[in-house]
């Protein structure tokens, strides 16, 4: 558990030693936790099997709302995803001295939730048994995908995305591997000796000198600055999954900075409400402080308005355009069968997240957690409020029809939850959860120390 | 040539470091090298060697993925004609995105591997000179020169307070 | 029933009734209907078998039982519409399906309705421009291979148009489409390639069809307005919404203008169902069996889909092939009238026409020029190969 208490010789010393130390060893409550994890993953396993034997018909999914809960999933983890990289790409060239702390946690929330993403479009497709008819491999019969489809845009940006944010995550770690190894070094038993090779292994060969530095520092910048580009392009082109068809209430052009500010909002209340216990229980309180949380609190907040606006302008534009299909759709979107999803939308994306106006609250790292949790839960149902409404309420009122989740869907929507929060626990038991090297540029830079709370910041 | 030695002090700071390395350098010495857990740009013009290369490798790595893309995407069109919607086989606005995409993952990927080529990673065997320290809370400039040489290293890299000055003959 | 009926009697959709005459009585759960006379309760014939072995048995109730032995004295047949009934409350309830998500088409050009006095108009500056340029062909034709003598398409009068369904039985047969059951059509994954859709009459005004609903219809619960019925299927549009976004390309538009499946590229995306705005295409939730004997009624023509592809109406391709390859055999073109659709040969009423659009003089393009001609949400410019003519008014003169 956390490190032992007590002086060291330098404060670079004490950071290693604290994050290294909250490393390896479980209690009780941890497995426990990981075994229920297990259990819940392995439930939706069965689950999707069922699915993939008796066909989709098992999922509430049906005409006309093709797409529900899996497509509700699918962008709602990829929205999860988009904190981490933002965090740690944007965040970096922007030289925020606070994202020190939280940006390792954030990329490998990244990595998992992407890794949960991508498990939807396998899931929700009829023949999931073809799914590399998706790949534009050379093959035989000469067939190719079709490049104008935006599913295939969602497969390049999903992959580059998941390529590029697992290669920043690991160059970021290379220092600190190496840092570990040299820590374990001389480490007694098969386990000791194994976990020494291990992050021997890992750590690249890295030793510290000024020409790795150089190489490294550049091609980390590098992969900084494309990856920022590619964050905002991730999310656009998730939401040209939609704006790119004419189904009323997806055809937008809003769609693309709409859904990237979503994907931030949401992702930073993900990051809030997995720091909070995370920080607690492995003893990190004095390295994610108040004054992490209160800029969370900002951008939180920042994003929050900048969704609200987005509803508005919505509303607005179907309104102004006069069209009677939009009209409609927009009016059964928050007045008929779905006004549940709606009120929950608006109240916890837009309402709620107000609370960070004040200081005071931004600073209560209990009632941020609180407020961090009804964002996850509103973004949630915004993309199911988008994807169901208008695919619920389209052009012909012939072929109108609602939508209900059935336990398949249910099943696996848990699962998901539990397949990402498996990874995130076994991450932060097996690798160092801050990065210790950047905590000591910025205690060596004076831009923040450990237990600083920078009350007068 | 003649023998050579090698001067190596050990300190915990690393604006130290960057004054000790600038009066070495400005002394005229070119072999000097330095270890340490962290880097910062200040050092990296003290040690004053020319930017990475690196650099080179995203460019073309990007470049290369960008015409890919579209390669890719209007040679499988007109391969493979299918009109779909009654759009162009060559539909560029649409394949924009993939190309973009395949930038950023091209872009990426080489700027990596870049840095491992010139960093000879990986490797099992670390640098003779790596010391665990040195990815704690200790930073090492170690300075190869003449043996005549050696003394005057010594004293200027003691008058910057290491912890520990060490001289290999 | 009308909602008025239901209202006095305190029965809503699925409630069962009594329905008892002078000569019988039968038991049938409510269908609240605006289409139905205020006076008047209708049944439909054709169900309540008792001979026709298991699949038949059980399913809905025969209301020849209702009526007297005798025929009616005015007009000498059965007396259908002239046995008086009564309605009781039974207070059991059954679950009734409907495939019909609304009857109001809100304006929206779907199910477009026109007086007569217009049509009449209409149709006259129709044959002025058929007669001053015979050989013209509809917009439509153009969207397929500049070098195929084919652009497939359909003509469809909502005025012939009486609803009977027989269409679309024809094209579950001809195509081996499931039928599936209420259950799962409850559920909204009803398999029909070719739906009818009813919708309530309201009038278009002028010539963009920017109708409203019939006031009557909208606002006054007792009013009885006339339903049209609207055979809706795959429209073969020139740009199809459906085929860009399929990442497979298993849905494109082929060189004679169909737009075309390809089940055994199909991954399942659904994504082309959610961008038809017509939601022609139907999913395959599941296989589906076809217990003996129904397989032996498979045709053989048309594949048998497997679970998790997307299929809709192909214009009875296999159709299409025969009668390319007999015509190419005798080293000719394919004739008008000689190739066509389940559904048009099925049609008492005619309403439906198959053929060429190249070819100017085949009945479905002189259909497609007429004056009542219009495209189901033409607004979109998805450019359908389907022509529907607008039903003509029942209700008044006036436009």
């Amino acid at each position: 558990m956390a490190g032992v208490a007590g002086p060291t010789r330098t404060p670079f010393a004490r950071v290693s030693r604290d994050i290294i130390g909250a490393l390896w060893d479980s209690d009780l409550r941890y497995r426990m936790m990981m075994l229920i994890l297990l259990a819940v993953i392995g439930w939706a396993g069965v689950a999707w099997i069922y699915q993939i034997k008796y066909g989709m018909g098992t999922a509430g999914i049906t005409h006309p709302v093709m797409w529900g809960v899996y497509i509700t999933n699918f962008v709602f983890w990829v929205g999860i995803a988009h904190s981490g990289t933002l965090i740690s790409a944007i965040l970096y060239l922007l030289r925020s001295g606070w994202r020190t702390t939280i940006n390792r946690a954030a990329e490998a929330m990244t990595i998992f939730a992407v890794m949960t993403a991508g498990l939807f479009p396998l899931i929700h497709l009829g023949r999931v048994w073809y799914f590399y008819f998706l790949a534009p491999y050379p093959n035989q019969r000469l067939l190719w995908p079709n490049f104008r489809s935006p599913l295939i845009w969602d497969f390049f940006a999903i992959s580059t995305y998941f390529t590029i944010s697992l290669l920043f995550w690991y160059s970021g770690l290379i220092p600190d591997l190496a840092t570990i190894r040299d820590k374990l070094k001389g480490a007694h038993g098969l386990w000791g000796r194994f976990k020494e090779k291990l992050y021997g292994y890992l750590s690249l060969g890295w030793a510290g000198t000024d020409t790795q530095w150089r190489h490294y520092r550049r091609a980390y910048l590098y992969m900084a600055a494309i990856a920022t580009p590619l964050v905002l392009s991730v999310h656009s082109v998730v939401s040209w999954d939609f704006a790119m068809a004419i189904t009323p209430g997806w055809h937008s052009t809003i769609f693309a900075p709409y859904f990237v500010a979503g994907a931030i909002f949401s992702g930073i209340a993900m990051v809030i409400t997995l720091s909070v216990p995370f920080r607690w229980a492995l003893g990190l309180e004095d390295y994610i402080t108040e004054y992490h949380y209160d800029n969370m609190g900002k951008l939180l907040l920042l994003t929050s308005l900048i969704v609200g606006y987005a509803y508005i302008a919505e509303y607005f534009m179907a309104w102004y355009s006069g069209d009677p299909v939009e009209w409609e759709s927009f009016r059964w979107r928050a007045l008929g069968d779905y006004m549940g999803p709606f009120v929950i939308m608006m109240t916890c994306n837009v309402i709620i997240p107000l609370l960070c106006f004040w200081r005071k609250i931004r600073r209560n790292i209990a009632a941020l957690f609180v407020i961090s949790i009804f964002v996850n839960i509103g973004m949630w149902y915004e993309r199911f409020v988008i994807i169901v409404t208008s695919l619920a309420h389209e052009y012909s009122p012939g072929a109108w029809g609602l939508y209900k989740p059935s336990w398949v869907e249910l099943s696996i929507t848990a699962g998901s939850f539990a397949w990402f929060l498996f990874w995130f626990m076994l991450f932060a038991k097996t690798l160092p959860a801050i990065s210790i090297t950047e905590v000591k540029e910025s205690i060596a830079e004076g831009v923040w120390s450990p237990g600083d709370k920078k009350e007068e910041a | 040539m003649a023998a050579r030695e090698t001067v190596t002090a050990i300190y915990d700071d690393i604006h130290t470091v960057v004054g000790a390395v600038r009066s070495i350098r400005e002394e005229g010495y070119e072999d000097v090298s330095v270890f340490g857990p962290i880097m910062e740009a200040e050092l990296e013009d003290a040690i004053g060697k020319p930017p990475s290369p690196v650099r080179r490798y995203a460019l073309i790595g990007g470049l290369t993925g960008c015409i890919s893309g579209f390669a890719l995407t209007t040679w499988s069109s007109y391969y493979y004609p299918l009109v779909v919607g009654g759009k162009a086989l060559a539909s560029i606005p649409a394949y924009v995105v993939i190309a973009f995409e395949m930038t950023i993952l091209f872009a990426g990927i080489s700027a990596l591997i870049g840095m491992l080529i010139h960093n000879r990673m990986p490797t099992l065997t670390l640098h003779a000179a790596h010391q665990p320290g040195y990815t704690d809370d200790q930073f090492g400039v170690r300075v190869v020169c003449e043996p005549s040489r050696t003394a005057a290293i010594e004293e200027m890299l003691r008058s910057y307070g290491p912890d520990e000055v060490r001289v290999e003959r | 029933m009308h909602p008025a009926v239901a209202e006095r009697l305190g029965v809503s959709t699925g409630d069962l009734v009594a329905v008892s005459s002078p000569h019988g009585q039968l038991e049938a759960p409510a269908f609240v209907y605006h289409g139905v006379r205020p006076d008047t309760v209708a049944i439909p014939i054709g169900q309540g078998h008792e001979h026709f072995g298991r699949w038949a048995r059980g399913r809905g109730v025969n209301p020849l039982a209702l009526l007297p032995a005798a025929a009616d004295e005015a007009s000498g047949a059965t007396a259908w519409l002239t046995t008086q009934v009564a309605l009781a409350v039974t207070g059991e309830r059954v679950t009734l399906v409907s495939t019909q998500g609304s009857h109001d088409d809100l304006g929206r050009e779907i199910a477009e309705v026109v007086s007569v006095g217009a049509a009449a108009e209409a149709e006259e500056q129709a044959r002025q421009a058929i007669a001053d340029e015979p050989g013209a062909l509809v917009e439509a034709a153009e969207d397929a291979d500049p070098k195929s003598p084919y652009r497939w398409g359909m003509a469809i009068d909502l005025s012939s148009c009486i609803g009977c369904s027989a269409c679309v039985t024809a094209c579950y047969a001809e195509n081996n489409i499931p039928v599936v059951g209420a259950e799962l059509c409850a559920q909204g994954r009803e398999m029909a390639w070719l739906r009818v859709e009813s919708y309530y009459e309201h009038l278009s005004e002028g010539e963009h069809g920017n109708g409203h609903v019939d006031a009557q219809a909208a606002e006054d619960e007792s009013a009885v307005p006339h339903v049209v019925h609207l055979p809706a299927m795959c429209q073969h549009c020139g740009n199809a919404p459906c085929e860009p976004v399929c990442p497979v390309y298993a849905t494109y538009h082929n060189p004679e203008g169909l737009n075309i499946q390809v089940y055994n590229r199909c991954v399942g995306t659904r994504y082309c169902s959610n961008n038809c705005p017509y939601k022609a295409r139907r999913f395959e939730w599941f296989d589906y069996d076809f217990p003996f004997p129904l397989n032996l009624q498979l045709n053989p023509d048309v594949t048998v889909r497997e679970k998790g592809v997307m299929e809709k109406c192909t214009f009875c391709v296999q159709r299409i092939m025969k009668a390319r390859n007999d015509a190419n055999a005798e080293g000719r073109d394919v004739s008008d009238g000689e190739v066509t659709t389940a559904c048009a040969q099925t049609c008492p009423a005619e309403a439906i026409a198959f053929g060429n659009l190249r070819d100017p003089n085949s009945r479905v393009s002189r259909l497609a020029r007429a004056g009542r001609a219009y495209h189901m949400l033409g607004e979109l410019n998805t450019r359908p190969a389907v022509t529907y003519l607008k039903a003509v008014s029942r209700g008044s003169e006036e436009g």
